[in-house]
């Protein structure tokens, strides 16, 4: 895993080396930004949620209520993320990148369900996700003037996810699971960028990202079960940010 | 004769009111907008296997800009009807449902940054919330029908572009995606709950496209 990531990481830098002179077709740019990822992790699916709760579609379908019980609705992950993003621009029009994300969800992913072991039983269930990701992408930029650019870009990302799981239930019933892995997904980027000067901007993008892990194995210890997952990092992205060019544009 | 020095002049108020006036500053809008959204009430993220024909529904609503040079506010109501219901075509008794039509009311709220095109019109990309109240009806397996009854909060995002016709009227395109889901809020019928809990939510989650004018009052 960690070879392939030095390759990733040093083909990028040979393919991003700062080409600084006044006079050079390549500007640089770093961007820091903040924003939140709606349904992060997907429905968050496990085997064990179909077997021992009923659930086909993890998250969404554990929702049950009846009389008698005092549930609550389980949400489906909010997540926030923050990164960097370091651009190349070329000849004004075209655009390299490589960025570092880190995401983690915020709210949702908590609440009381019922099901049924013989006898209807309260359930109380958490969901967290946690990871990073590497997005390279290349693109095109379109810029209005001195005033903004919009660009759009698309590519790959190596993406590491971490997702834990917990039921609970008066049974006495404890299932606790934890799934790490990464996979390659697919992104596509559009950022718009207002100029405030000749060097700073500050920007707005959405990104698509669209991939999954296999099915992996639950690393937890010591509880009655073994379950199984995916990881998946698939869904969109809101960012707000701030970019800075080496070179005035 | 009448008739055409009425199209003439107003198409001569159109192209100088383009070319001239369009340069005003726009800080206040009310817009009416019409759009679409496919697969209203997505049955497959209640039972991934169903074999569903998807509903699609109308979306009529209004929408309340306020805009500085690159920030914007963005919120309103829309209301969706249904074109054509949503159906489950195979393995009724499985799922528990037949049919279903969700009509809902959404209150968005939306702010982000623009990008003004010169006088032309704007670039916007936005992030917030929507508040869905959701009506109409699902038609179980066993023939009889529950009335929906949903209330569900979810976040997205929201991108568009306007372009101004003249100094107080734009056109505009957006782009809303929405991921919400009410709590489960009728019990089906099939062999899927066989405890006869509530079970099934409604999922307002999904693309909305949207076309319409707006009225720049500032």
């Amino acid at each position: 895993m960690y070879y392939k990531l030095c390759i990733v990481l040093l083909c990028c830098a040979i393919a991003l080396v700062p080409v600084s002179s006044l006079a050079s077709p390549f500007n640089q740019a770093i961007s820091l930004y903040a924003g939140y990822i709606p349904s992060l992790g997907g429905n968050l699916y496990s085997y064990e949620q179909e077997n021992t709760f009923g659930s086909k579609t993890g998250i969404d379908g554990i929702n049950k209520s009846q009389t008698g019980f005092s549930t609550a609705t389980i949400n489906r992950l909010l997540g926030a993320t923050t990164g960097a993003t370091f651009k190349l621009v070329m000849y004004d029009f075209f655009t390299a990148r490589i960025g570092a994300n880190y995401f983690k969800s915020v709210w949702g992913g908590k609440g009381k369900t019922v099901y049924n072991d013989g006898a209807d039983r309260l359930l109380e269930c958490n969901y967290s996700f946690d990871g990073f990701d590497i997005p390279v992408t290349v693109g095109i930029i379109i810029p209005f003037y001195k005033d903004m650019k919009i660009t759009f870009s698309c590519g790959i990302a190596y993406a590491w996810g971490r997702y834990k799981n917990k039921f609970e239930s008066d049974a006495p019933l404890s299932y606790k699971g934890q799934f790490k892995g990464s996979a390659y997904p697919l992104v596509i980027n559009t950022e718009g960028e207002y100029f405030i000067n000749d060097k700073f901007a500050i920007s707005t993008s959405l990104s698509y990202y669209r991939g999954t892990t296999n099915v992996i194995k639950d690393s937890k210890k010591g509880d009655v079960s073994t379950d199984y997952a995916p990881i998946d990092f698939s869904g969109y992205r809101f960012l707000l940010g701030v970019s800075y060019y080496f070179k005035p544009i | 004769m009448f008739k055409k020095a009425i199209i003439y002049i107003s198409i001569l108020i159109f192209i100088v009111g383009a070319n001239t006036s369009a340069f005003a500053q726009r800080y206040f809008g009310v817009g009416i907008h019409v759009g679409g959204q496919h697969d209203v009430g997505d049955i497959t993220s209640f039972y991934p296997a169903a074999q569903t024909e998807p509903q699609n529904s109308a979306i009529f609503g209004v929408a309340i800009r306020l805009s500085i040079p690159f920030f914007f506010i963005r919120t309103g109501g829309d209301a969706s009807f249904t074109i054509n219901k949503g159906k489950v075509l195979e393995d009724q008794a499985t799922v528990g449902v037949d049919e279903y039509n969700v009509q809902y009311t959404m209150l968005p709220l939306y702010a982000g940054l623009q990008f003004p095109l010169r006088d032309r019109g704007a670039f916007y990309v936005g992030g917030g919330v929507s508040y869905f109240y959701g009506t109409g009806s699902v038609k179980l397996s066993n023939g009889t029908s529950q009335d929906i009854d949903a209330t569900a909060f979810g976040a997205g995002f929201l991108a568009g572009m306007q372009l101004h016709v003249t100094s107080s009227f734009s056109l505009y395109m957006e782009w809303i995606y929405v991921d919400a889901r009410s709590k489960p809020v009728i019990s089906t019928t099939g062999t899927y709950n066989a405890n006869n809990y509530k079970d099934l939510f409604i999922d307002y989650s999904g693309h909305r496209i949207m076309i319409g004018v707006m009225y720049y009052v500032l």
